[in-house]
């Protein structure tokens, strides 16, 4: 399972809801799109439910992160066919958040977000996944997912100043 | 350990944000942020990000729409299942049944293209048509129709059964003499109807004429025509097409007439009489009778 705090935290294994809770918050960050967040999460979780029953020697936590990875492939190919853009939602009554002021500053990051550096981000300190999990979902070796956190972290940090820049 | 270079100690920087260096590199980390000052601001940046991204990491989903997600799914599956067919009863399933085979029925009869595929036997086999068409059928029907049973009260006017069966098996063998008969195709069939008249009494083969020309005459007046028609009507001429003998046809008066051959000589002595005859012989697909020829003539004034 997931590491602690965060999200996953005080999850139990086999814990279906953790899941839920992991796959719809993935999506709704990757997306900032409640409609597509809901509908993407509903189509990994039950490709998810189906496969920890056929797949039963890969850990859950591996198996959960390839088929958030499948789906959001997917679903970024369905989205640029325009065939989405129905059940589109950009509203977010069904997310609570602390600050929502962080969550808009999210949502500036990913109009310009590297896609690779993006996920591992998310995966890594979202939704609190260990580096050993997301090497294996992604089926990369450790090192390359360092290498995608500290480009990721530092685009971040790049496009935070020129941001701020702008703001001046 | 040997110092890192600065690209190498950037690359590392993630690794080490993690806590997940070995003491050795850790060490040397560390060492390359306290002299470099560029470096040392970038790795607080990243620090900075990470925290941020840990703050994100708050947002939740309302339970509402966890147990949404958690329920299982009211699709197509369950509706499928819910009003599956083994769960019906066996009178909908007749019903289902039946009103299936019924619009099945009614729309192979309403939209089945019947006719079309008639044309097509019938080019096929090109006499099966002209069988139907030649046995009358109310013979048939005729002979179905319901009769008394025999007995005492057995009408006087109805045969008797013997005599009813050897009447009905006449007919069938009439039946099937005309069948046999009907061997000619159908332009064959079209061809005789409409030469009807003409194919009784011509000989096949025959060449068909009729003869076409003008009268002039000095003045074209009632008194001419009434000659003119005169000598044709005396010489045995009726006349032919729809229109009566001198019809009136712009400036001239137009004449078409049968008459027997025999008298052609003197019906063109005595025109000549009246007027310059000018007639000539031609060639036509209409075939007359024996002895019978055909005139298209039309009386014009000479000036």
């Amino acid at each position: 399972m997931a590491g602690g705090g965060g999200n996953v935290a005080g999850a139990q294994a086999g814990d279906s809801s953790v899941y839920s809770k992991l796959a719809l918050n993935f999506f709704y960050l990757c997306f900032a799109d409640e409609g597509l967040a809901v509908h993407s999460a509903m189509e990994a979780l039950k490709t998810f439910n189906k496969k920890s029953v056929s797949h039963s020697g890969t850990p859950k936590d591996v198996l959960m992160v390839s088929e958030l990875l499948v789906t959001l492939k997917n679903m970024r190919k369905k989205i640029a066919r325009g065939k989405l853009s129905e059940i589109s939602n950009q509203s977010s009554p069904n997310w609570t958040m602390e600050s929502p002021e962080t969550f808009a500053h999210w949502k500036t990051f990913l109009k310009n977000f590297d896609s690779e550096s993006e996920v591992v981000l998310i995966l890594r300190y979202v939704l609190n996944f260990s580096i050993d999990v997301i090497a294996q979902a992604l089926k990369v070796p450790k090192g390359t997912v360092y290498f995608r956190i500290g480009r990721g972290l530092e685009f971040m940090a790049l496009q935070e100043r020129s941001n701020l820049k702008e703001k001046e | 350990m040997r110092e890192l270079s600065p690209f190498f100690a950037k690359e590392l920087l993630s690794a080490y944000l993690e806590g997940s260096l070995d003491k050795e590199r850790q060490n040397a980390i560390e060492e390359s942020l306290a002299k470099n000052a560029d470096l040392k601001a970038l790795f607080q940046k990243m620090k900075i990000q990470k925290d941020f991204l840990e703050k994100l990491s708050k947002i939740t989903p309302r339970a509402e729409l966890l147990s949404f997600i958690d329920s299982p799914v009211p699709g197509m599956k369950s509706k499928l299942q819910k009003y599956s067919w083994k769960k019906m009863s066996s009178t909908t399933q007749w019903s289902v049944q039946l009103f299936v085979i019924g619009v099945l029925v009614v729309t192979t009869v309403r939209y089945f293209p019947w006719l079309n595929m008639a044309r097509v036997i019938q080019r096929a086999q090109p006499t099966a048509p002209l069988l139907k068409r030649a046995v009358p059928i109310e013979d048939d029907m005729e002979a179905l129709k319901a009769r008394p049973t025999y007995g005492p009260e057995w009408p006087k006017s109805f045969p008797s059964p013997e005599l009813y069966a050897q009447q009905l098996e006449e007919s069938r063998k009439k039946n099937q003499a005309i069948a046999d008969i009907v061997t000619r195709t159908d332009e064959e069939v079209v061809q005789s109807s409409n030469d009807t008249e003409e194919s009784e009494e011509a000989a096949p083969q025959r060449q068909g004429f009729v003869w076409r020309g003008t009268i002039k005459v000095d003045e074209l007046d009632e008194e001419s025509t009434g000659k003119i028609t005169e000598i044709v009507v005396s010489l045995g001429g009726k006349k032919a097409g729809q229109v009566e003998l001198g019809w009136k046809k712009g400036d001239s008066r137009y004449y078409h007439f049968t008459m027997p051959e025999a008298n052609y000589t003197e019906f063109e002595q005595r025109l000549g009489d009246i007027g310059h005859v000018t007639l000539k012989k031609e060639k036509h697909p209409r075939v007359m009778p024996e002895g019978q020829m055909r005139v298209i003539m039309s009386v014009e004034a000479s000036k």
